[in-house]
């Protein structure tokens, strides 16, 4: 380099870590001289540093379903118009293709009795959940439900846990635990043991019937799912995503 | 299948580089999807591909130049709201021409060697480091600036 002049193009070489030795030698005993290219290049690296840690949490985001089924070359609700028998046909094929990434694909029953739970629940002002103790609840859904039923902690949400509720199913019993917000916005987390399954899916999203959205999750002890008809997808993914930690941790 | 894995595994990168260049209000995981669903089309190009982040990336790249001319991706309607990062970064990298922004989030996020960029964008590799130090100059200048204005107050 010559010492008279700093090439510009070094001393971003120099940053993303890209200069030679010799260079980067150089590079060096100039910012050593020039104060003011120092302070420009511990600037530069914040703005990387800052730029990096602001974005890092994104990676960590479970990957929405509509991506995934975007990645098969399935547009997403095209599907729901198919006749049953082809859609049977390409669950089959999508199934037969899938890797650990993809997820089932038709949106199943426990999306449709989540949504229903939280549209009858939710917007019930007087009763919407039963009227006992958290941990007295709780431990009647364990019960009923032969398997320990948590509240998980949606606080980091905003949403403090109101209560819960036993329900009907098909085969067995289910619960309904409900949260709110200050605002009055509520969002419900079913338990449906009956749709436990020996694969775990991870978190699937599935816009309900009404502008009701679903984000639901199956493993080989229950099916979980979590409703709202207030939230964003976005909004309901972060509570979702808590949940899901919470209780697969 | 190989190559769907490895673009699979690769979502969450196509996420993050999305939301960080969406302060134009374009929905990131529209970007991210009208990609995916071209990767998948195109898959078989996918095999021949070297470097399958780059043509991921060169994907991406193409779907929001596509969008920046004005045309949205079909169903855009996410707003960006909760985005991490903070307005800060979305006003600050929204005063960058997108080229610009491209640059600078390739290299600071993907940590990409500035032959990839190039690649990426379809650039020389020439244009990859000036517009790179102009876009660092830029935003450093915008945050200056906003910390003396938080100060004045």
């Amino acid at each position: 380099m010559n010492p008279a002049r700093l090439a510009e193009a070094d001393l971003h070489a120099y940053l993303d870590g890209r200069l030679d030795a010799a260079r980067r030698c150089a590079l060096e005993s100039w910012l050593a001289a020039h104060p003011d290219d120092a302070a420009r290049v511990a600037a530069y690296r914040l703005l990387g540093e800052r730029w990096r840690a602001a974005y890092a949490p994104v990676l960590e985001e479970p990957i929405p379903a509509a991506l995934l089924h975007a990645l098969e070359g399935k547009p997403p609700g095209r599907r729901s118009m198919l006749p049953a028998a082809v859609a049977v046909a390409a669950g089959a094929l999508i199934a037969l293709a899938a890797s650990v990434y993809l997820t089932p694909a038709p949106a199943p029953e426990i999306v449709h009795r989540a949504a229903i739970a939280h549209a009858v629940y939710a917007a019930e002002v007087q009763h919407p959940v039963e009227a006992r103790a958290q941990g007295e609840v709780l431990h009647w859904l364990s019960e009923r439900l032969h398997m320990k039923v948590q509240a998980p902690d949606l606080r980091a949400a905003g949403f403090a846990f109101l209560g819960g509720r036993l329900l009907p199913g098909d085969a067995a019993a289910a619960a309904l635990l409900m949260y709110e917000r200050p605002n009055g916005q509520r969002v419900t987390l079913y338990w449906g043991p009956e749709f436990r399954q020996a694969r775990e899916t991870g978190l699937v999203y599935a816009p309900g019937e009404r502008g009701m959205r679903v984000y639901y999750w199956l493993d080989d002890e229950c099916g979980y799912a979590v409703a709202s008809a207030e939230l964003s997808q976005q909004e309901l993914l972060a509570v979702a995503t808590i949940a899901h930690q919470r209780l697969e941790k | 299948m190989q190559a769907q894995e490895h673009i699979a595994a690769l979502i969450p990168h196509l996420r993050r580089y999305a939301r960080a260049l969406a302060a134009t209000g374009a929905a990131p995981d529209e970007l991210v999807r009208a990609t995916l669903e071209r990767a998948a089309q195109e898959l078989r190009l996918a095999h021949a591909q070297a470097d399958l982040r780059v043509w991921l990336f060169s994907l991406l790249h193409e779907t929001y130049v596509a969008n920046a001319a004005g045309r949205d991706v079909e169903g855009a309607v996410t707003p960006a709201e909760g985005a991490p990062g903070g307005a800060a970064f979305e006003r600050a990298i929204a005063t960058l021409p997108p080229l610009q922004r491209e640059i600078f989030l390739l290299v600071t996020l993907e940590d990409m060697s500035y032959e990839q960029v190039a690649k990426t964008l379809d650039i020389p590799i020439g244009t990859v480091m000036s517009r790179l130090s102009r876009a660092r100059e830029k935003l450093r200048l915008v945050l200056l600036n906003e910390a003396r204005l938080r100060q004045v107050k």
